[in-house]
């Protein structure tokens, strides 16, 4: 619920003329955003291609947005809809899905997927998940209770402090190490050659 | 970038960071891009802990998309907005009929405003065949409607040189002429308009198309 706060507050900066807050919208649900995508269009060339516009036209559609529901659920239906017109466009058959549109966090997808994903982009998704998983696993106990209650459970940190028995401001600094420990393994992947993450 | 930057930046990702503390870190993001780059891997640990398949990496489209709307006009200021551009250009397809509108006006006003001064008043309507358009809707129902607008009162009209349905005509063709034609040919018929729309104003209640 926090989160969603968070991105409504980010929303209706925007709504001002913040252009900034919407940067950070999109740094947040780039990747989400794009394996959304990648759902239906596997190569990440296009893919990502489809998520730029996907966004613009959440930015360009964000006066009308009034916060009936969460803004990523917002965002999931441009996404999908400006996939969609992207197969329609490029006169491929539309898969098909049975998604749920209230929650596009659980949303379960057994696509057919377009060809084109390239093996530099298989392997660098495969290390991704290794690395994370990995560096999960090599965290104290105390950091991966921490970020696996709040990105798994999605528990807010006054409810982590209360599962945890420790203050709030103890739960805001394990997560953070927590995730700065992971990132320090990703960085080490991005710098070895793979890719680059974050080349905003 | 210090640590208790990356630490607020964790908790801003959570929605955990207060206002005032979201306000400052958003304006070091715009002008930091290793933060940047912490913040979108940061989200995508998150990603890659909520998937059970793999998430890829997503390594060009911020950057593409902050420069997409770099161009664009920023919300909620006076720029131009998305609904009005169509209004824009429904005025702007509008313009080359409202021009002839308005040029057989200016040939035609003398006289015809001549003539209906001493026609009954149901013989003129039949002669201007007019259509007096309804009161704008103000609640913005009627979003593809376009302008709308009300035959101004008597009062209004300066030194009655014309009746009222040739004013209604005029008027219902306001929104289509420059307003050069609009000074020229209506401002001896109708008092203009002022800036808050008062008679004839366009509905600028938002739509909710985007929901």
């Amino acid at each position: 619920m926090r989160a969603e706060a968070g991105d409504i507050a980010l929303v209706r900066r925007v709504q001002k003329g913040d252009k900034a807050a919407f940067d950070a919208l999109v740094l947040k649900y780039q990747h989400k955003v794009l394996k959304l995508v990648q759902r239906y269009v596997r190569n990440p060339a296009e893919a990502e291609d489809i998520a730029q516009e996907a966004f613009i036209k959440a930015y360009r559609a964000l006066p009308a947005f009034r916060g009936d529901s969460a803004f990523y659920t917002w965002l999931y239906r441009i996404a999908i809809n400006t996939a969609k017109n992207s197969l329609v466009a490029n006169r491929r058959r539309p898969v098909s899905y049975d998604l749920d549109l209230q929650d596009g966090t659980q949303v379960q997808a057994h696509a057919r997927l377009s060809d084109g994903e390239t093996p530099e982009a298989l392997a660098l998704t495969e290390e991704i998940r290794r690395t994370v998983n990995e560096a999960i696993e090599a965290l104290p106990d105390d950091l991966r209770l921490a970020i696996v209650l709040r990105e798994l459970e999605g528990l807010s940190y006054e409810d982590i402090a209360r599962t945890m028995e420790c203050p709030v401001g103890t739960v805001r600094s394990r997560i953070f190490r927590a995730r700065e420990a992971i990132d320090r393994s990703l960085r080490e992947v991005f710098d070895g050659g793979l890719g680059r993450i974050g080349d905003t | 970038m210090t640590d208790r930057i990356k630490e607020q930046l964790s908790a801003f990702l959570d929605g955990e960071l207060p206002e005032p503390e979201s306000a400052l870190l958003l304006k070091r993001l715009e002008r930091d891009d290793e933060l940047r780059g912490a913040l979108s891997r940061y989200s995508l640990i998150g990603a890659v802990l909520r998937s059970d398949g793999d998430v890829p990496a997503a390594r060009q489209v911020a950057a593409r998309v902050s420069a997409a709307i770099a161009r664009e006009p920023a919300q909620g200021g006076p720029a131009i907005r998305w609904r009005d551009r169509r209004s824009l250009a429904r005025g702007a397809a509008g313009l080359g009929v409202a021009a002839s509108v308005a040029a057989a006006v200016v040939m035609l006003a003398p006289q015809f405003g001549a003539e209906l001064a001493s026609q009954p008043a149901a013989v003129v309507a039949e002669l201007a065949e007019t259509p007096v358009l309804p009161v704008a809707a103000v609640d913005g129902s009627a979003e593809d409607a376009g302008p709308t607008y009300t035959t101004p009162p008597a009062a209004d009209m300066a030194s009655g040189l014309a009746p009222a349905e040739l004013a209604n005509y005029l008027v219902a063709h306001y929104g289509y002429a420059s307003p050069l034609v609009r000074r020229s040919v209506v401002a001896g018929l109708i008092a203009e308009p002022d800036e808050s729309g008062a008679p004839g104003a366009v509905p600028g209640a938002e739509g909710q198309a985007g929901q």
